[in-house]
């Protein structure tokens, strides 16, 4: 045998015997736990990773849902675990209560003590005063603009803040804020050694609070990897590890739950979820504040007339969407406040499947034989679920009725980039889009307020304008849900929206994943998941 | 002159085709040293392309008629000074025509993405933030100040390899960009290591017995490859590979439950690799095929074989021959695979550039393209050199 041959089967050899053990090598399930007990829990996320420096996010509440609260806390959290049959409660996190003032302005957080960060730094008055000047004082040498751009969306109504002693934090509101306690459930609280230690503008990669879980490792854009925080205060979660990873491709997702490479993903496809049980996996779902609408132009051509977008909102078959379509990831939403909300009343769903009346309303109207128009879709985005296919259905829907729909596509950065200018992308009559109205009260008049920035529709109406407000100034939760359920009752009587679904938050875990209280609300407690047989 | 050298001018001379430089030896001449035969070798090739004649570049004209040494090598001292390192001089013209290329990329990619609708203030604080923190946000990025002076301030910082702050996650872009352009390389090289094996192998056997059974299935085979659509492709890997047997993982780079090491990293290479490789491995595979046939069939073969060159040696000499033909669309097919990997990114969890930069698009992160366009840029003018530098090395036509 030659020396060139003989290489060359060594080669070969080589090569085989490399693919042959690569390949043989089987692929680890998730689940695994380091033996403390609750395994690991590897989580295959729809988007991107965010930045995990306190407020700063950048990709959207699920980033928010999945690592800064698990890692974070602020003065507030969401109750996530008392209940699954209603929207949770605001409740004490590092201050465990409060009060307000009779000038409605003044606001006293008790602190909770005891806790610690996940550092060891003991958590007082000062850490919040601390993390507060990073926030929104510009002399702070820990302030940046993307921390202060970011945190004015929950603390900006924050005029004033000082320590009126070690427990006891005083802040003051530039006006009645009712919500203002839910709010800073938003206003995540950093460990002030750790900021320092790493400065300001590498904590996102050393970042360090007072939440269930405690930072590991993170492989830029691909993993976070999170451990037990065993000194949590409110019990250390079952879990041993917490791992979130990206997969933005929903067959992707489906794919690596299904080979167990991780054991729990975010909304799978709705047509792989048979074949997802079939595999043994379970689906969980539940209401929260989600609602997926279009947004019609309440001064142009046909839409202006109030029969009209009535007519719209009785010819579409919401039903069939939900059902067939997304199947039942979705519920049919009837009216303007989404199920899983303290403003939905039962009684208030109005809008039925019923094209005669849509017809009847269309003749009353003026317009017998339908009219043409245009809507705006984005392709994907956040919460928007099947955005061209639900409208593809709602357009065969309307043109039974004789409103005949041109679809405009468009991707979801350049639609929201227009509406937060006043603007429709594709200058269409309406658009289509998802949000989840209450996530905060604070964003509600954006929505609805005549006023608003945003491209509402043009949507206005005095009486809805001063409900929205007077609530806002409510500290008192009851008054304040009644004036929403008010207002959202006349928005629904209005019909700026053709209001389609309410989404139910699906997830697919592993047979493996115990324990999860799905609550209400885009948010999760993982502190009850464990991982094992 | 040695015989095997006047033959294979000759065979040059006959086939009036320019691969036939590349023949460099003849295997039955003892003494042939391998100093010798590069000599020779390097001459002959100098005479069948023209490259001796005072006229010049008609290589081609030049190679069809019988060639002989200069009358008077003085008389072109100059021009051999000035050819001394011809190579060089090639590379060194290329790498100064990748400066403006790059810069016009820049400047083009910079005035596109800020010109689109959407705009990365909303896409990072969302519809709901208050006009402040979007005044406040939009001031810091710099979306307040005129085009032109934006784009001049970048292209100041780039040049001190500072690229800026990524817009959607507020870090610095180049700690995003360098680890993805790793990740991406990676990839590449992998499939691109699948691509040459692949469609050598196919390529080859599909040349040698185009009748036969083995040429119909490879010919099949790569064209099944290129028209596969590649999501499908990948899709089905995965629910084959990582579903269905368990055998390999279905993305990521490594086993979150492992150690890592280059064991479980060619573990979660395959599979990607393979759905990134399939397209540029059936085109190369079929040019290849096209390239070496072309040979085979030609005088050259006929030569060889009449020398008495048995199968193996005539395939050898005649794959040389044919290798131009592989390096331009190796070349070609390694830069589409660079460019072209975002979705087996996005469907694989690889993170790599194309996975970064589509996450960058949606979110109008303009830092972040800006900075992932200048990286893949050069990067693809350093690929298209290497390649341009193999090939220039082998073949004077091309140094111009």
């Amino acid at each position: 045998m030659s020396k060139h041959v003989r290489t060359r089967t060594r080669a070969a050899a080589l090569a085989a015997v490399v693919l042959l053990t690569t390949a043989g090598c089987t692929t680890a399930t998730a689940g695994g736990g380091d033996g403390t007990g609750g395994g690991t829990l590897v989580i295959g996320a729809t988007g991107k990773l965010p930045n995990l420096d306190t407020v700063i996010g950048g990709a959207g509440f699920e980033g928010k849902r999945l690592l800064s609260f698990q890692i974070y806390e602020g003065l507030t959290r969401y109750d996530l675990l008392e209940h699954t049959d209603r929207p949770p409660q605001v409740t004490g996190a590092l201050a465990e209560s409060w009060q307000v003032a009779p000038d409605r302005l003044t606001w006293t957080f008790t602190l909770r003590k005891g806790v610690t960060f996940q550092d060891g730094t003991p958590f007082d008055a000062d850490a919040v005063l601390f993390n507060l000047h990073r926030y929104l004082d510009k002399s702070s040498p820990e302030y940046t603009d993307a921390l202060g751009a970011a945190a004015k969306e929950y603390a900006g109504d924050i005029a004033s803040y000082r320590k009126t002693d070690d427990a006891h934090i005083e802040l003051v509101t530039t006006a009645p804020n009712g919500h203002f306690p839910e709010d800073l459930a938003h206003v995540l609280i950093a460990s002030p050694t750790a900021v320092r230690t790493s400065g300001t503008a590498n904590f996102a990669q050393h970042p360090v609070g007072t939440g269930p879980f405690g930072f590991v490792s993170q492989t830029e854009g691909q993993q976070v990897e999170l451990a037990a925080n065993r000194a949590y205060w409110r019990g250390a979660p079952k879990l041993d590890r917490l791992i979130v990873k990206a997969l933005p491709d929903a067959a992707a997702r489906t794919a690596a739950l299904r080979s167990g490479g991780v054991n729990w993903i975010e909304y799978p496809n709705p047509d792989d979820l048979d074949s997802l049980k079939a595999s043994g996996a379970q689906i969980l779902t539940n209401s929260y504040d989600h609602l997926w609408y279009w947004i019609l132009d309440t001064t142009k051509g046909p839409w202006a007339d109030v029969r009209v977008r009535q007519a719209a909102n009785y010819a579409i078959d919401r039903q069939a969407v939900a059902d067939q379509l997304l199947h039942g990831t979705a519920d049919p939403a009837y009216q303007a406040a989404p199920r899983a909300t303290a403003a939905y009343d039962p009684a208030g769903d109005r809008y039925s499947h019923d094209p005669a009346k849509a017809k009847k309303l269309l003749a009353d109207a003026g317009y017998p034989n339908g009219f043409s128009t245009s809507v705006t879709v984005p392709t994907g985005g956040s919460g928007n679920l099947l955005p061209v296919p639900i409208t593809e259905a709602l357009q065969r829907d309307l043109a039974a009725v004789g409103i005949k729909v041109e679809i405009r596509t468009t991707d979801w950065t350049t639609l929201i980039g227009a509406e937060a200018k006043g603007k429709v992308a594709l200058d269409s009559d309406a658009i289509a889009q998802s949000t989840t109205l209450f996530q905060s009260e604070a964003l509600l008049p954006l929505f609805v307020g005549s006023n608003s920035p945003f491209w509402t529709g043009h949507y206005a109406n005095p009486a809805v304008d001063g409900l929205i407000s007077a609530a806002a100034a409510e500290p008192e939760q009851g008054a304040r849900q009644a004036d929403y359920r008010t207002a959202l009752r006349q928005v629904t009587e209005d019909a700026p929206w053709l209001f389609v679904v309410n989404d139910r938050n699906p997830r697919a875990l592993a047979p493996t994943v115990h324990g999860l209280v799905q609550p209400q609300s885009w948010f999760l407690d993982l502190t009850t998941v464990r991982v094992g047989n | 002159m040695t015989t095997g050298t006047s033959m294979n001018a000759w065979l040059a001379a006959r086939a009036h085709r320019p691969q036939t430089w590349g023949l460099s030896s003849n295997p039955r001449l003892p003494h042939d040293s391998p100093r010798a035969r590069r000599g020779a070798a390097a001459r002959v090739r100098r005479q069948a392309l023209g490259l001796n004649n005072p006229t010049g570049r008609a290589g081609r004209r030049c190679a069809a008629a019988p060639v002989a040494e200069p009358e008077d090598p003085a008389a072109h001292a100059p021009r051999h000074r000035h050819r001394r390192n011809p190579v060089t001089g090639f590379l060194l013209r290329r790498l100064l025509l990748a400066v403006p290329t790059l810069l016009g990329v820049s400047a083009v990619v910079f005035a596109t993405v800020a010109l689109v609708p959407g705009d990365p203030v909303t896409a990072f604080l969302g519809p709901g933030a208050p006009a402040e923190a979007r005044q406040a946000l939009a001031e810091r990025i710099g979306l307040d100040r005129p085009l032109p002076v934006r784009y001049l301030d970048w292209l100041g910082h780039a040049l001190t390899g500072d690229l800026g702050t990524s817009t959607a996650t507020q870090r610095p872009v180049t700690a995003q960009l360098l680890p993805a352009l790793g990740e991406t390389l990676t990839l590449t090289a992998a499939a691109f290591a699948l691509v040459l094996a692949g469609g050598v192998l196919l390529g080859t056997l599909g040349a040698l017995r185009p009748r036969g059974l083995w040429g119909r299935l490879c010919s099949g085979a790569s064209t099944l490859a290129v028209s596969a659509p590649q999501y499908s492709v990948a899709l089905l890997l995965i629910a084959v590979f990582a579903v269905h047997w368990r055998l390999l993982p279905a993305g990521g780079t490594h086993d979150v439950f492992g150690g890592g090491g280059p064991g479980d990293l060619l573990r979660h290479l395959l599979l990607p690799a393979t759905a990134a490789a399939l397209v540029p491995l059936g085109l190369t595979a079929r040019v290849h095929r096209a390239a070496l046939s072309a040979v085979l069939d030609g005088d050259l073969a006929d030569g060889l074989r009449a020398r008495g060159l048995g199968r193996a040696a005539v395939l050898r000499h005649c794959a040389h021959n044919a290798s131009p033909a592989l390096l331009t669309i190796g070349g070609l097919q390694l830069a589409y695979l660079l460019e072209g990997v975002v979705f087996v990114e996005t469907l694989f969890a690889w993170p790599g550039l194309g996975r970064l930069l589509y996450d960058a698009l949606t979110a109008r992160d303009l830092p972040m393209i800006q900075g992932g366009v200048l990286i893949v840029g050069t990067a693809f003018v350093g690929i298209n050199l290497l390649v341009d530098a193999a090939h220039a090395a082998i073949d004077p036509r091309v140094r111009g």
